[in-house]
Parts: C-alpha cells; sequence; structure tokens
C-alpha cells in the first residue's frame, strides 16, 4: 500500500512544471556556485573543490531548499484536503501511515535526488572554462558523498520532518510558509547571536544545518588542511548530525500519529471563540420593509476616495494577520539581538547613540522586509480570487488600476509600520540601556532613506503577481529576481542605472549627516521610484477583470489602456525615468568615467602592465613639504598649492618627472617643466623639466591642484570634501613620483586571471634595495620611495564656522575674505605622512609636560575625551621614560566620521579617530577590558613605532610598526589596570591569531617575517611580546628597545629590520632565551598541552596534595601549515585555583603557580596547598599559541 | 430592459459557450434555465462585464454595456455563482467595503446604506460576527445584500440557491421577489421550481443557444393534456424508456415514476397530469437531444 502511495505521488511530482522550474533554479545554482555568480567564494586560499569549501557551499543550499522541500514534502500531504477529495482517501480502508509515509517518501526522495544532482553539478561546475583551474584541486569523490550523506541526509531529514510535522498539525500550506519563514529569521538571528556566545560548543551542537559544526570542527585549520584533508565525522560534528537528524525522524513519526484524519475544523480548537449559536439560524423576526433606494453620486474623486479606502481596507487586512505580526516580532526580536551583539567593540560596550542604532536596524532589516513584501504581494494580489470574491469586486464600478494601486500603498504602509516598529524598538534599547536622547528626527529620516529601496521592491512584487497571475509562480520569480539582483556584483554589473533599485550607499554619521552623498542617492532613489511606478502603471493596464483571457488579448487590452485611460501616467512616469535616467548618465557616465569593478580591476592591471617598466625610472626626494590648503566645505570646492623642496639622490640627472596625482583632483599647474603626456585614468602627469636636475642638486617645485566639483558618480560623492569632519589624508592629496606601487593588485587570484607575474607579498628581509624603502605606519603597503624625513609646513584655511588641522604646532591663526586661517608647523625632521581636517567639534585641552594634550569630539559624543587624556598622559609617561623623549609639542585626538572608516591612524602629532571607534564606547563597566584606553594608548605608541622609528619596507618591517605599538600599549594598560585585565585581551588576539592562520590569502610568516599580514603582526605580536616580556622581563625588553630607537630613530635610508630589532633583544635577552626568541619570532610555533590527570589527598593537617598529570607538545608549522614535532624545553606556568560554590573563573584563588622548565611529553607534579583545590592547569592563563585552550585546565577529582 | 443581441462566445477549447444569443428581458424577474454546463455563467458574466463576447451586443436601458463598462458597473448588481467572503472580517466591514466599491464615498451615507441593507437582509443583528462563521443561507443573504447596493438597474443572481436548505431558499427567493419589480432581475438557475416560483419570464439554455424564452405559463399551457405519467416496476423501466418519450424518471417510494409526452394515451397503466415547468423544461432538452441525434 504504501508503495502505492509512494509510486503515485513520485509520479504526481515527476509531472509537476513547478518541480523542474525548482530543479532548473537549483541545478543552475548548483552549477555555478563554484565561482564569481551565485553563492560562490570559498575560504582564504582554499580550492574551489576544497571538501570544506564543499560541505560548507551544501550546508547553505540545505538551508534555502526549505522552500522547495515545502513543495515536495508539504503540498502531497496537503493536496488532498485542498482540493477536497481528503475524505475520499480517509473514508477508504488505508493505514494512515502508510498514506502519510508513502507520500513523505515521495517527497523527500525527490529532494534527495535534487541534491545529488546539485553535487553532481557542482563537482562538473569547478571544471567549467570561467573557472580559473590553478585554483581547483584534484577531484574527490569521497568529499561530494562525505557530503551528501553527512550534510544533506540529515538536514533533509530534519528540515522534510519538520515541514511535515507543521503540514500535518496545521493543515495549512500557508501555516507551513509561514512557519518556514519564522524559522529561517529565528536562525538569523541565532546566526547573529551566535558568535556572541562563549560557549561555542553549545553553538557548534544548535546550528541545525551543521554550519556551525563545521566551523568548529575545522576551527583552526590552514590553507594545508583545507586543500588536502577530508573531513571526518566526529566529536560535536557527529553529536550534531544524529541530534538533528534524529529530531527530523522523531517529528516525522508524531506527525503520523498525530495526523488526524477528520476534517480540518471539526476538532476544538484552542483559542477559538465559540459561536453563539442562536445567529446561526437567524431567522427573520420582522417581515423585510421594502428596500430604501440608495444611489450613489459619482463625481471625479469618487476614485480617489475609493482608492484612499481601499487602501487602508488593505492595510488593515495585511497588518491585522498574524503571519505579518509574526514577521515584525521575530524583525524587533532580531534587531533586538543585533543591538545587544553589535553593541561590543573589542569586548567594550557603546553608547547606543541614534546614528549607530540606525546603523544596526540597515544591516538586518533588509530580510524581513523582503519577506513581508514578497510574501504579502501574492497574498493580496490573489486575495479576492483566494476569497472566490473577484466576480463582485471586478464588476464594482471602480478605475482598473484601484487594486494594484491600493495594493501598493498596502504593501508600502506594511513596510513603513514594520520599520517604524524597529524605531521603536531602538528607542527602547537606548531608553534602557541609560541613553536618553532621544531623536526621534533622526529615526524618521534615516529609515525613511532605508525603506525606499523596498517600497520599489514592493512595486517589483506586485507588478509581478500582476502580470503571472499565480501566487507560487509569483513567489518563485520574485526569488529569482532578487537572488539575482543581488547577485548583479556578482554578474560584473555595478552600474545603478540598471541594477533594479541601484544606487550609492549612504551612511548616517553625527558629525556630518548624510553629507554630500545625499543628493546622488535620492537621484537614483528617484530615478528608480519612477521606474517602479512606470511598471506599476504597466502593471495596471495589463491588468484584466473577470475571466482572464489569452496572452495576445491581454497584450491588446494592455495596448489600449497606455494609449487611452492610461496615457498620462504612462507619459508621465516614462518621462521621469527618463529625465531623471538621463541626469544620472550624464553624471555617471559622461562627467565621470564608469567603471564596473571588473572594468576597475582590469584598469588596474593596465597600470601595471603599462608602467611596472617605470619602476627604475630615477626620480627626486622631497625633502621639505609645503603646502597651502584652501578647503571650502560648505561650497564643495578644494583648492591647494603643493611646494616641495627635492633633490636629486642619483648618480645621474633627472629630467623626466612622472607626477602622480589622485584622480579626482586636477593638476592645473606646475612650474618646473612642461607636461609631455597626460594619462588621466591614472592621474598620471609625464613632466619634461625645463631644467634637469643634477645629481646632488635641490630645486623648489610648485603644483597647483584643484578639485573640479563634477556632480556625481555612481558610487555617490567622488569628493575629498566633507560637510563636516573633513579627514584628507596626505597620501590623497599629494602628489607622488614614479611608479605607484599601491595601484597594483595583490589578490593573487586576481593577478592569475588578469595574466600578471606572481607578486611578492613584501620584499624578501634580505633585498638590500627594499632597505632603503621607508614603510610608514598605518598605510597599507605603502611603498612610497618619494621621501625619507621632511619639513612640513602648511596653511589651511576653511569655512568661517569650522577649525581647520593639520600636523605640527599652531603657528598662527587669523581670518581674511570670510575664511578662517590655520598656519601650522612640525618642528624637526618627519615622515611625510599628514592630513588636513576640517569641522566643528568641541575642543578639550590638557597638558602633559610641555606637551598640550587636545581632543576634537563631536558635541554628542565628548564620553570618552577624558579617557583619551588621561591613556594619552600615561602612554606619554611610560614611553618618554622607559624608550625615548616624545618628539613634538602637541598631541591631537581628532574624531572624524564613521563613514570615512573604521580606524585610528598615528599621523604626527596627530591622531585621527573614527566616530564609532571609542568615542562612543561605553567604559563604565570597570569589569570589562578598556578598549579607549588601548587604541589610544597604540596610536600613541606610534609616535615612536612609526614615526621615530621607520622600518624597512620588508618583511617584518610590520612586526617593528604594529607588534611594538601592541606591546607598548599593553605595558601601559598593564599599568593602568593589572594584569588580570590583559587576559582577556590576550584570549582575544590568541583565537584571531590561530583563525586567522587559516584564512589567509598567503603563506603564513613567522613573525619576524610577517607581510601585512594584520593576524600576525597584531595579533600574534601581542602574545608574543607579551610572553617574551615576562620571560626576560619588561624592563631588559624596554632597554632593548631604547637602544634600537637610539640607533635607528630619525634614521636612514637604510631603514632597519626585524633582524636588527632582533639583534638588540637578543643582547638583553641572553642565551638562555634564545630558544623562545626563535619560536617567538622566527618559527610558527603551536603548542598542544594538556591536564591528564588531576587528583587531590586531604593530609591530616587539613592541607590537601594534588597530583597533576600533564602532556606538553610542540611542533613547528611551514607556510602552508603543515606541522613537524618538535620535543618541548619550555618555562610554562602550572597552577591549583580554588574557587567558591558556583563562581566563575574571574573570582578563582590562587592556591599556587609556579613557572617550571617542562622537558618531557609527560610530566608528573605534586603540589601541597592550603585549601580544597577547585581546578589545576598547565599554562592556565593562556599564553603560549595552544589551539585548544579548554583542556589546559581540569578540575580536580577528590579521593577522599 | 435589457436587449441581448447576436452573442456569440467560443472558447480556446473549441467549446461554444454561447451561440447566437437574442434575449430580451423586461424589469422584474428573469429565469435562466439550463443543465450544468449550458453557457448561463458564461452569459452572465458576459452581462456583468466581466467576459468578453466574441460578437454580439448588450443594450440596458439605452446603454451600451460592452462599449461603456464603467456606466454599466454603475448600473449593475452581481452575484456570482459560488460567491466567497474574507472569513476573518465581519459583514459590516466587508459590506462598507464594497458600498464603497459601488460608489459610496461618504461615510454618513454609507453607514445608512450598510444599516439598511444588512437589515433588509435580516442580518443586522450578526453584523458583528466574522463571515467565516456564515451559514450558508446567511452568506448568501449577504451575498444579495451586496449585490443590491446601490439600487442597481440590473441585478445578476448566478445559481444563488443550491445547496441551501428549503428554509434559506424560500427565505432567500422572498428576498429576491421584493428587489425584482422596478429592475431587471436574472436569475440563472437549475432549479426548475427557482423559477415557476418567482419569475413571470424565463427562457431555457443549452449548449450556449436559446430553445425557448418566455412566459412560464404559456410555455406550460403548450403542453396541457399532453404529459402522462406511469408508475413502474423497476424491471420494466429500459423497455419503457425505449418505447416512449419518457420527458423524466424519477423515484416515488423506491419504484420509477415516468413522465411521458404524448398527445394521446401512450399505453394502459398511465394517467394524464398537469404539466409543470420541469415537463416544459425537460420537453426542451429532449426535443433538442432528439433534433441533435
Amino acid at each position: 500500500m504504501m508503495r502505492h502511495f509512494f509510486a503515485f505521488d513520485l509520479r504526481m511530482l515527476l509531472r509537476s512544471p513547478l518541480t523542474w522550474a525548482t530543479v532548473f533554479l537549483f541545478c543552475l545554482q548548483a552549477l555555478t556556485a563554484t565561482n564569481t555568480v551565485g553563492l560562490g567564494g570559498t575560504i582564504g586560499n582554499a580550492n574551489f573543490n576544497a571538501p570544506l569549501v564543499i560541505a560548507n557551499k551544501v550546508s547553505i543550499f540545505t538551508l534555502m531548499s526549505m522552500f522547495f522541500i515545502a513543495l515536495f514534502v508539504a503540498q502531497p500531504l496537503l493536496r488532498d484536503q485542498e482540493l477536497g477529495i481528503a475524505e475520499l482517501f480517509f473514508s477508504k480502508p488505508m493505514r494512515k501511515s502508510d498514506y502519510l509515509l508513502g507520500r513523505f517518501a515521495a517527497g523527500f526522495s525527490v529532494c534527495l535526488g535534487l541534491f545529488a544532482a546539485m553535487l553532481g553539478l557542482m563537482a562538473l561546475g569547478v571544471h567549467m572554462p570561467w573557472v580559473e583551474a590553478k585554483l581547483v584541486g584534484t577531484d574527490q569523490v569521497s568529499s561530494y558523498l562525505w557530503t551528501f550523506f553527512v550534510i544533506v541526509v540529515p538536514n533533509l531529514l530534519f528540515l522534510a520532518g519538520g515541514i511535515a510535522l507543521l503540514a500535518g498539525l496545521t493543515r495549512s500550506i500557508l501555516q507551513v510558509y509561514v512557519g518556514i519563514l519564522s524559522f529561517f529569521a529565528l536562525w538569523g538571528a541565532a546566526q547573529a547571536m551566535g558568535s556572541q556566545v562563549e560557549n561555542q560548543l553549545l553553538v557548534a551542537l544548535l546550528d541545525p544545518f551543521g554550519g556551525r559544526a563545521l566551523d568548529a570542527a575545522t576551527r583552526y585549520w590552514v590553507l594545508a588542511d583545507f586543500n588536502t584533508r577530508s573531513l571526518d565525522l566526529s566529536g560535536v560534528l557527529l553529536a550534531n548530525r544524529l541530534m538533528w537528524g534524529g529530531l527530523g525522524l522523531v517529528m516525522l513519526v508524531i506527525m503520523v500519529v498525530r495526523f488526524k484524519t477528520l476534517r480540518a475544523g471539526t476538532s476544538r480548537a484552542w483559542f477559538k471563540k465559540r459561536l453563539p449559536q442562536s445567529t446561526t439560524s437567524a431567522r427573520p423576526k420582522v417581515k423585510p420593509t421594502t428596500f430604501a433606494s440608495f444611489v450613489p453620486t459619482f463625481r471625479p474623486r469618487t476614485a480617489v476616495l475609493q482608492f484612499l479606502h481601499a487602501s487602508w481596507f488593505e492595510t488593515r487586512g495585511v497588518v491585522r494577520t498574524s503571519a505579518y505580526l509574526m514577521f515584525l516580532a521575530i524583525g524587533a526580536a532580531l534587531y533586538w539581538a543585533n543591538l545587544l551583539g553589535a553593541n561590543q567593540v573589542f569586548g567594550s560596550d557603546l553608547y547606543p547613540v541614534t546614528s549607530w542604532a540606525l546603523m544596526i536596524a540597515a544591516r538586518g532589516m533588509g530580510l524581513f522586509l523582503i519577506i513581508t513584501i514578497v510574501f504579502y504581494a501574492g497574498e493580496l494580489i490573489e486575495k479576492e480570487r483566494a476569497a472566490k470574491m473577484h466576480e463582485v469586486t471586478d464588476a464594482c464600478p471602480t478605475p482598473n488600476v484601484l487594486p494594484l494601486l491600493s495594493k501598493f500603498v498596502a504593501l508600502t504602509l506594511a513596510s513603513l509600520v514594520n520599520v517604524a516598529s524597529l524605531a521603536l524598538v531602538g528607542v527602547l534599547f537606548q531608553l534602557l540601556h541609560g541613553y536618553n536622547k532621544l531623536e526621534p528626527e533622526l529615526y524618521v529620516a534615516g529609515l525613511s532613506m532605508e525603506v525606499l529601496p523596498y517600497v520599489q521592491m514592493s512595486v517589483l512584487a506586485i507588478a509581478v503577481q500582476a502580470v503571472v497571475r499565480n501566487k507560487y509562480v509569483g513567489y518563485l520569480v520574485m526569488v529569482l529576481l532578487i537572488v539575482l539582483r543581488f547577485s548583479a556584483g556578482k554578474l560584473g554589473i555595478s552600474d545603478n542605472l540598471i541594477i533594479f533599485g541601484g544606487a550609492p550607499s549612504i551612511e548616517f554619521s553625527d558629525l556630518n549627516g548624510y553629507g554630500n552623498h545625499l543628493t546622488p542617492y535620492l537621484t537614483f532613489q528617484a530615478y528608480w521610484l519612477a521606474f517602479s511606478l512606470l511598471l506599476l502603471t504597466l502593471a495596471a493596464a495589463a491588468w484584466v477583470r473577470g475571466t482572464p483571457v489569452a496572452l495576445r488579448r491581454r497584450l491588446q487590452i494592455a495596448g489600449e489602456a497606455v494609449r487611452q485611460s492610461l496615457a498620462a501616467p504612462v507619459a508621465l512616469t516614462a518621462l521621469a525615468c527618463v529625465g531623471l535616467g538621463g541626469w544620472i548618465f550624464y553624471n555617471t557616465h559622461l562627467q565621470h568615467t564608469f567603471r564596473s569593478d571588473a572594468e576597475a580591476l582590469n584598469l588596474r592591471a593596465e597600470y601595471e602592465r603599462l608602467y611596472r617598466a617605470t619602476e627604475t625610472l630615477p626620480q627626486p626626494k622631497i625633502t621639505a613639504v609645503d603646502v597651502a590648503m584652501d578647503m571650502s566645505p560648505k561650497a564643495d570646492m578644494l583648492d591647494f598649492k603643493v611646494r616641495y623642496t627635492v633633490t636629486n639622490p642619483h648618480q645621474q640627472p633627472i629630467s623626466e618627472l612622472h607626477v602622480l596625482v589622485n584622480p579626482r583632483l586636477t593638476l592645473l599647474s606646475t612650474n618646473f617643466g612642461t607636461t609631455a603626456k597626460r594619462d588621466e585614468r591614472f592621474g598620471l602627469s609625464m613632466v619634461k623639466l625645463s631644467q634637469p636636475l643634477a645629481p646632488g642638486e635641490s630645486a623648489t617645485w610648485e603644483f597647483g591642484l584643484s578639485q573640479v566639483a563634477q556632480g556625481f558618480t555612481n558610487s555617490g560623492s567622488q569628493s575629498l570634501l566633507l560637510k563636516n569632519g573633513t579627514f584628507l589624508h596626505s597620501s590623497r592629496a599629494l602628489p607622488s613620483f614614479g611608479y605607484n606601487r599601491d595601484g597594483q593588485i595583490l589578490d593573487p587570484k586576481e593577478r592569475v586571471k588578469h595574466g600578471l607575474p606572481p607578486l611578492p607579498a613584501m620584499a624578501k628581509i634580505d633585498s638590500t634595495a627594499a632597505h632603503n624603502i621607508p614603510l610608514n605606519a598605518g598605510n597599507g603597503v605603502d611603498a612610497s620611495d618619494d621621501a625619507d624625513w621632511v619639513d612640513f609646513n602648511t596653511v589651511v584655511s576653511t569655512d568661517p564656522d569650522q577649525v581647520a588641522l593639520a600636523p605640527g604646532v599652531l603657528v598662527k591663526e587669523w581670518q581674511a575674505d570670510g575664511r578662517r586661517y590655520f598656519h601650522y608647523r612640525l618642528t624637526g625632521k618627519t615622515s611625510v605622512y599628514a592630513a588636513w581636517l576640517s569641522g566643528r567639534w568641541n575642543v578639550k585641552r590638557d597638558q602633559w609636560r610641555d606637551v598640550a594634550i587636545e581632543v576634537y569630539a563631536d558635541p554628542k559624543h565628548t564620553y570618552n575625551v577624558d579617557r583619551m587624556i588621561e591613556a594619552t598622559k600615561s602612554s606619554l609617561d611610560y614611553f618618554s621614560t622607559a624608550f625615548s623623549p616624545y618628539q613634538h609639542k602637541q598631541l591631537r585626538i581628532v574624531e572624524f566620521p564613521r563613514t570615512v572608516g573604521y580606524f585610528a591612524e598615528a599621523l604626527p602629532g596627530i591622531v585621527p579617530y573614527a566616530e564609532h571607534l571609542g568615542f562612543i564606547a561605553d567604559v563604565r563597566d570597570k569589569s570589562k577590558f578598556d578598549m579607549v584606553y588601548y587604541v589610544t594608548a597604540h596610536e600613541v605608541a606610534h609616535q615612536w613605532w612609526g614615526h621615530q622609528l621607520v622600518s624597512a619596507n620588508v618583511q617584518g618591517g610590520y612586526m617593528i610598526i604594529e607588534s611594538l605599538a601592541q606591546y607598548s600599549s599593553l605595558m601601559v594598560m598593564k599599568k593602568t589596570y593589572g594584569k588580570e585585565k590583559m587576559r582577556q585581551f590576550l584570549q582575544r588576539e590568541l583565537d584571531d591569531y590561530l583563525r586567522g592562520r587559516g584564512r589567509d590569502f598567503l603563506p603564513e610568516q613567522p613573525l619576524a617575517l610577517s607581510e601585512n599580514q594584520p593576524y600576525i603582526h597584531y595579533n600574534k605580536g601581542s602574545l608574543a611580546f607579551y610572553r617574551l616580556a615576562e620571560e626576560m622581563g619588561e624592563e631588559a625588553l624596554n632597554r632593548a628597545l631604547q637602544k634600537f630607537l637610539a640607533a635607528h630613530a630619525f634614521q636612514g635610508p637604510p631603514y632597519p629590520t626585524s633582524k636588527q630589532l632582533l639583534t638588540f633583544i637578543r643582547a638583553e635577552a641572553g642565551p638562555e632565551h634564545e630558544q623562545l626568541i626563535a619560536d617567538l619570532f622566527e618559527r610558527i610555533t603551536l603548542h598542544e598541552n594538556r591536564v591528564t590527570q588531576a587528583t587531590a589527598v586531604k593530609l591530616p593537617d587539613g592541607r590537601y596534595e594534588v597530583s597533576i598529570e600533564i602532556s606538553a607538545k610542540k611542533s613547528y608549522a611551514d607556510p602552508k601549515g603543515a606541522e613537524v614535532p618538535t620535543p618541548v624545553n619550555d618555562w610554562m606556568e602550572i597552577g591549583v585555583f580554588a574557587r567558591p560554590a558556583g563562581a566563575s573563573e574571574r573570582n578563582e584563588k590562587v592556591l599556587a603557580l609556579e613557572r617550571r622548565r617542562i622537558d618531557r611529553e609527560t610530566t608528573s607534579l605534586t603540589f601541597t596547598v592550603n585549601e580544597h583545590p577547585y581546578e589545576v592547569g598547565i599554562d592556565p592563563y593562556n599564553k603560549l599559541i595552544d589551539r585548544v585552550s579548554a583542556d589546559n585546565r581540569m578540575k580536580v577529582s577528590s579521593l577522599d | 430592459m435589457l436587449a441581448i443581441r447576436n452573442l456569440s462566445k467560443t472558447y480556446a477549447n473549441g467549446v461554444h459557450a454561447l451561440n447566437n444569443v437574442n434575449l430580451e428581458i423586461p424589469n422584474g424577474m428573469f429565469g435562466l434555465l439550463g443543465p450544468n454546463g449550458a453557457g448561463k455563467s458564461s452569459l452572465m458574466r458576459t452581462i456583468a462585464t466581466l467576459q468578453e463576447p466574441d460578437s454580439g451586443s448588450i443594450q440596458l436601458h439605452g446603454l451600451d454595456v460592452l462599449a461603456d463598462k464603467m456606466a454599466a458597473r454603475r448600473q449593475l448588481g452581481y452575484l456570482p455563482q459560488d460567491f466567497g467572503v474574507y472569513p476573518k472580517v465581519n459583514s459590516e466591514e466587508l459590506l462598507d467595503h464594497f458600498a464603497v466599491l459601488k460608489g459610496f464615498t461618504g461615510r454618513g451615507e454609507r453607514r445608512e446604506v450598510v444599516e439598511s441593507l444588512l437589515r433588509q437582509v435580516n442580518l443586522w443583528d450578526v453584523r458583528k460576527q466574522k463571515l467565516g462563521g456564515f451559514s450558508g443561507g446567511m452568506r448568501q443573504r449577504f451575498g444579495i445584500a451586496q449585490a443590491l447596493l446601490g439600487s442597481p438597474k440590473l441585478v445578476i443572481v448566478d445559481e444563488p440557491t443550491a445547496g441551501l436548505d428549503p428554509e434559506e431558499r424560500n427565505r432567500f427567493l422572498n428576498l429576491l421577489a421584493e428587489v425584482g419589480e422596478n429592475v431587471v432581475v436574472i436569475l440563472s438557475t437549475h432549479i426548475v421550481e427557482d423559477v415557476t416560483d418567482l419569475c413571470p419570464r424565463m427562457a431555457i439554455i443549452r449548449k450556449g443557444e436559446v430553445l425557448l424564452t418566455g412566459e412560464p405559463r404559456n410555455a406550460i399551457a403548450e403542453l396541457k393534456n399532453q404529459v402522462w405519467r406511469k408508475t413502474l416496476k423497476k424491471a420494466e423501466l429500459a423497455e419503457s424508456q425505449a418505447r416512449f418519450a419518457v420527458l423524466s424518471t424519477r423515484l416515488v417510494g423506491g419504484s420509477p415514476v415516468i413522465h411521458v409526452l404524448s398527445t394521446t394515451c401512450p399505453d394502459v397503466g398511465f394517467e394524464q397530469v398537469d404539466p409543470d415547468l420541469e415537463d416544459v423544461y425537460f420537453s426542451y432538452l429532449q426535443s433538442d437531444r432528439r433534433v441533435a441525434a
């Protein structure tokens, strides 16, 4: 019997066109999943067909498959009831389980078959011509099979079981879809919160799709593992798979048991009111009188009033449904969770300022709006037909456009209600977190700005449903369109003129508002709104009342409507669309050259091909910089004159100068030669010097530069100025000479694609030529050798209501011609890095010895100004004592808008600092890590590491600049807050390092050879120097650094390398730390420490004897991650801890903590302690690099 | 007066839904009788502006319905076959909504209209009850209430009594009877008694063609003295059907009773009966069948 049901339903499914449409859609995704289209991407540098990459991708596919599982599993279970023939089946002498399981098996088989096909296509997909063969490993059938059985089967069992249960209990396909969407949303929320949870094991176990478990099982994998290692099914992954697959089966069984073969609705509902009995047979009590005659009068405004009423009626119809309220509630809950989750930066809380709350809202609201819009567009358009009421409404004297227009308004209002609820949640969150500066106007402005694209999407959804006239096909089309729209970038389409709803991104900042981006954003939005309304009008024209008609007739009717009744709106919207589109085209394509992302990359490749040869062209060195900078933020105008004093350090004369300026600027004039050739694409001018520069000769050259206001581009305003809070960095303003290595493509995969030779991430540490190029702090891979140390002088002017800042002492300030002028001069030589800032800030001044400390913050963001000053003072104190005196007379910290970036940067005596980084951090909770203090100290440390001492632009250069800044700030932190606070930070650094090494494009280098690999020179750098300081002593290490500075500060070329630094360290540390130094800096060392046994015996004197058995292993990894074991011989801490019942690790008491040299794989130790021991540990504070930190500690089992 | 001329419609699958239909329908109740699939609903939908004919014209008091659909809709009340409602909305709210769609945009006036109609159809007491909880009869009464919104000059009701119990059916027909004095009311049905009870004029249609149009009593008079009845044994049925022009066969107490059309007594055991509309209906359907055969 079951077999019969199975076969029958399988035939039904295989005959349905919807099945094949789904198969086609997903197979297409699978085939193209490999590369740029669809769910592309991989992990770091791993191959496209690495086992983990396949498993991860398929795990995501199963998540999306929920929607077709509903089609294949729930639909067959509910079909009979929908068609009203269920009773025909249930009155037959069959077993319920045969019926249900047969149908379930049919649907489930189709799902499994589809996934088998998808896996096959994925395997085929990596060999498609568009996939770079170098990034594809050897095919391994086993990894596809593994994925099928370990990922697909349990996931599908869980999903299909859940969906079948939902279908069986609710007996409504609508409820099933609502359930799926709710689950999807909850899963999204759990994903967002998952990373905040401390117990990652639990998180891994609780992900129904196994993604988190895969993550946990491969948490610290490196490249070599990804490409070669096959996944094994054990531990948390096995538990996860068994749990969720098993849950699926359990749900299926429950469904079969609980499925009622009675008619739906005959059982007592839980909450439904019983109907009043008397009314069902309401008898006429009075003989009806004759009908009163009311005749409506039709006026021109009747249609408008009808439209308003219908809009209201439809809106109420949407917002009162339980599904809508559920989406709303889940969206609000998710927003709350996101607010909680994002409310932390480096472990510090944030003040929930409105601009931040809006940013979080914008990040998460899309999903819910899209779900609501897509779902309700179908519901609304098919509402009358589903209720069998369409013939009545169609025969009413209403305009043809009424249904679509009113339904569009309803959908838009539903979106607005959705968004408004987010505003309420945001306000509530702010109030509960003690932030009571309510800014409703910001919510209104910000959320209206964000909701615009969804208004357009509402139109699209309505139009699609109105044209298709089949709810489910409409959904499918919408999903397809949305997927296409969001993969436009990956498909190489980035022109916002042709991506539906495309617009430059816009973000709000308390300092700058929406700034110069507002106008372009609104222009694009207006253009797409016009387009949408045109679409809506056309859909309304093709809207046929009553009985459906053939396509040809429908087009005829639409054509007539467009020519007659709808001529005006069609013409109007089309005109607006063309007009705005033309204006945008003029701006983005004629005023500016439009380049897609791919074209931009091509251009960079071309730059390298054309000009790489000029790398060796002798160019002068700059020895003094003098800039007259005129900024007009309000008028958005920028004019400046740069005067360089240059000298020729080469053996031959220089007769040709290659001047590069930011392509957003125009080089108006030079006073030293004639421009022989220009290449506007790169901002390159080749200047023939009027007088060649002889070897050793100096000259003063002037450059006139200007930013010509030119409307906007595809990505919004291109202006270098902001309305408030301009941060114009010298690298974006000043002309540079010769070949610009910054312009090169760095991504090895992209280089392969463009046929460029491999580029070493950095010059080898021994390439002496590169020792002459300085590496400058905080500037990425900047390899400019235009200057070594320069004199810096600038006069900067700005609008009268703003203050202009630049590095150096303020020599003079004055007003002239309605502008404010500031003259800054840096005393002494400095690196060429500078910035000009202009804005309206609140200034707080303080003093440390003879150094002026000034903090420029937005008037709303003055929370941490005192903290910054304090951190600056203690940093200056520590560094000037431990290393060398501070070289400037001032230290300014300046807030810049968050839209510029999320970083702080040390420039000579001035630290631009991002709005959301530090300025809105809430550091009142003393138990948490003080992020503001840390960042400030780090940037102050760069005044030494980066500005006193510049390293050579070779491997390990960043260790000198960044690792030493990390070390310096950690020492200041330790001094202020004590050792205990460091642990939280170091644990995060350890985790970031271990994860970073698995996700790197480049081979991992030892710390001393780090090649712009942040996880090495920041995260590992902190760990290495912190451990070194503990082993050799902070003072000894500082002595080494002091000597290093004394030898190399303000010096170069050649600039020092990490080799020189290590020489100084070795000299102070002595031979007993030789192995440690080599392990930390010159090798990739991994420890594997754990406690294998911990027992305690109570002694007669009341004390405890604790016996510990530990295992310690060590290995060295090569750059690809292959590990070679090596004998362990290290100093490690061994500890015994007590803990009050129920207390956490933070409150533990140290009973014993000793440093021991561990030189064997297993060691047994005995301690005698005074109190009842709770836990023991080897390296209990995780100072060593150990992938599994948890097993470093073990609870003590008592023997008594 | 509703005048339908030369109305034809052929569906894409080749079915002639309407085949040169000509009807003159004066004010008052007009019954449209026909078996399932006769084209009644196609005709109704066409008159209700929901479907376009291939050819022909429809005039309502001189108004060209097909050319000026908006004007026609303003004078139209339509209760389609298989009429549904939003189950989660109450009757007052939904009728209010329909009232707006019918052109009552003034709030005060609309409230009066809705109240008056709900009282007429005796749903005023349950106006706050969700429509999902309505019985079939209540829903049909709600249906007629919405069809009467705006005092239409043409009311079309398509198979309104199907599925109603006798009491509800009576109540519904009473309601209709009150309406049908000054306006054109077309009642499409396959239940002969509906027409007998209510309609001064009628038409019989089959396969898209009008077989008869006129007053029921004239049609009945034409069959006077021609309808014969006999109670048979089950075994005799097949033979009788072959021998006589059987109009209808029905079971009375388990025995077949046949009506036969004949100018003379067809056989022993037949008794003459007064013809009714059902006999007329079957006689037309059968004559057609014979012609077709």
